[in-house]
């Protein structure tokens, strides 16, 4: 019983619906936008049809509901190593607002004891702190944070729209494998002009009105325009250890218990070991020793091998030498798990 | 149009004892939230306040009320009801005292929900859901006295 532009609209909208799949609202209606509602009735009387009778225009308007979501990025790459530079862990920061917004972002190290990352790929509790911490929006798409070129903060981030968030840090030398540094990745709403965002918590008035609807972030509460998420490095790196001991050969008096007395021929062997549970290759590993005072260097006497006993393997030519009274040898990787070592013989004087 | 209409059904009558006399139905469409207080005894009391704003999610009560205010009893009324497009139809919340309820998928064919179909957009046909409704229609089972008034419901959330 509509009028008759009603019914060329609805045929309209017939028409629309054949071809149209109806999507899913994720955020919601556009804030600002006004709700109207006429209904229509049409009767008779005395058996004749009366014109049909719309109601009032009933309207609402659409409030700005703030919300966001943060998630750490699942991929963390390579784990850093002591001393690297730059390291990145990745986020994405999606508007769920019903309207565009900024978004402020701010990086800091997480507070030491904390659970960092509830995710599954990285669990740690932080106990180191990163240096040159900062988040950003990689504008020119290179990985690394450049000053000037790189954006700190997310501007007109449209509603249901996704951003792909950086922190990037440097880890202390002075870190050591199966540390963790933890770091918390804040972002705060704020109006596209840059202004801070205010909720109105006054009478209800007709216009839209800004709600704060964002959910608890780890350390941040919710409905404060704001949501903030833990990122972790966990440290990858070798764990040597070195242990040096002596042998007395012969000391060409006795026929066995050789003693250390002078003239006897003594072998020296440091072997250098990275822990079974470190989890980077150490690399160009240098062991140097001083021949000891009161002992001569015996020439040619510098050998190596792998494996946690002097002489159990040799490498040939030998990865070692002796020169102005010091032994140098040089491995060029040692794995988790692995010992390497050098011995050396010295005559006592 | 109302005015001029009802000056022609005026001459009418006049031209013509048989045709009655000209009958107003008001109509009005109120939007309400419904809010849940809880008083310091613990008892909850829910009360409908008028939606001045509203955020996705919000359910509204939309409430159509009819009144004859005319000097003849309405007969055969039919409410129709568009669901505002941002929004979307709760199962079963269309309400009428004394009315048949029928909606519609497509806002020419108004039946019972389950007797109405879709066609996708790949051709194939499924059974109507609550969520595709975009009208509702009230045919009201009985005649308005003047004077008297009425009202339909029905629950819609804001997508």
């Amino acid at each position: 019983m509509f009028n008759k532009k009603s019914k060329a609209l609805w045929a309209a909208i017939g028409l629309l619906t054949v071809g149209f799949v109806p999507q899913a609202f994720a955020v919601g209606t556009d804030a600002g936008e006004t709700i109207s509602n006429t209904a229509t009735v049409s009767y008779q009387v005395g058996g004749v049809d009366q014109e049909d009778v719309d109601s009032n225009e009933e309207t609402f308007v659409v409030d700005r509901v703030i919300r966001m979501t943060l998630a750490l990025d699942g991929n963390l790459g390579t784990a850093p190593v002591p001393g690297a530079t730059s390291k990145i862990t990745s986020y994405t920061l999606t508007n769920t607002s019903n309207a565009p917004l900024d978004f402020d972002l701010d990086a800091i190290n997480a507070v030491n004891g904390d659970l960092v990352n509830p995710g599954p790929t990285n669990i740690g509790t932080d106990d180191q702190e990163g240096t040159n911490i900062i988040a950003f929006l990689d504008t020119n798409g290179n990985g690394v944070y450049d000053v000037g070129t790189d954006s700190l903060r997310i501007e007109d981030l449209g509603a249901d729209d996704s951003v792909n968030v950086l922190v990037s840090i440097d880890i202390p030398s002075s870190v050591v494998d199966g540390e963790t540094i933890g770091v918390v990745l804040t972002a705060t709403a704020t109006e596209t002009n840059g202004d801070p965002l205010s909720q109105d918590t006054g009478a209800n008035t007709s216009g839209m009105e800004t709600i704060f609807g964002d959910a608890t972030g780890v350390t941040d509460s919710d409905y404060d325009g704001k949501i903030s998420v833990y990122g972790a490095y966990s440290i990858s790196g070798a764990n040597l250890s070195v242990a040096k001991s002596s042998t007395v050969i012969d000391d060409y008096v006795s026929s066995s218990n050789f003693k250390a007395i002078p003239g006897a021929l003594v072998e020296y062997c440091i072997v250098v070991t990275n822990s079974n549970t470190a989890t980077a290759d150490a690399t160009d590993v240098t062991v140097s020793d001083g021949v000891p005072l009161y002992t001569s260097f015996e020439a040619s006497s510098v050998a190596t091998g792998s494996g946690t006993t002097c002489g159990s393997s040799a490498d040939a030519p030998s990865l070692g030498d002796e020169s102005g009274g010091t032994v140098t040898a040089t491995f060029p990787t040692v794995s988790p798990g692995e010992s390497v070592w050098v011995s050396f013989q010295v005559t006592i004087d | 149009m109302k005015k001029f209409f009802g000056a022609f059904a005026l001459a009418a009558a006049f031209m013509a004892s048989a045709v009655p006399a000209f009958a107003a139905v008001e109509l009005e469409t109120r939007a309400f939230i419904e809010v849940t207080t809880t008083d310091a005894n613990g008892v909850t009391v829910t009360k409908m306040e008028p939606v001045e704003r509203a955020q996705p999610g919000q359910e509204v009560v939309f409430v159509i009320t009819y009144r004859n205010a005319g000097e003849e009893p309405a007969e055969n009324l039919v409410v129709n009801n568009r669901i505002p497009k941002e929004m979307v139809y709760v199962a079963d919340t269309a309400q009428g005292e004394s009315a048949l309820i029928q909606v519609s998928v497509d806002g020419n064919l108004f039946d019972a929900l389950d007797s109405l179909r879709v066609t996708e957009a790949d051709g194939t046909v499924r059974a109507a859901k609550a969520s595709d409704v975009v009208a509702l229609r009230w045919t009201l089972q009985g005649g308005v006295a003047p004077g008297d008034s009425g009202s339909v419901r029905y629950r819609a959330v804001l997508k």
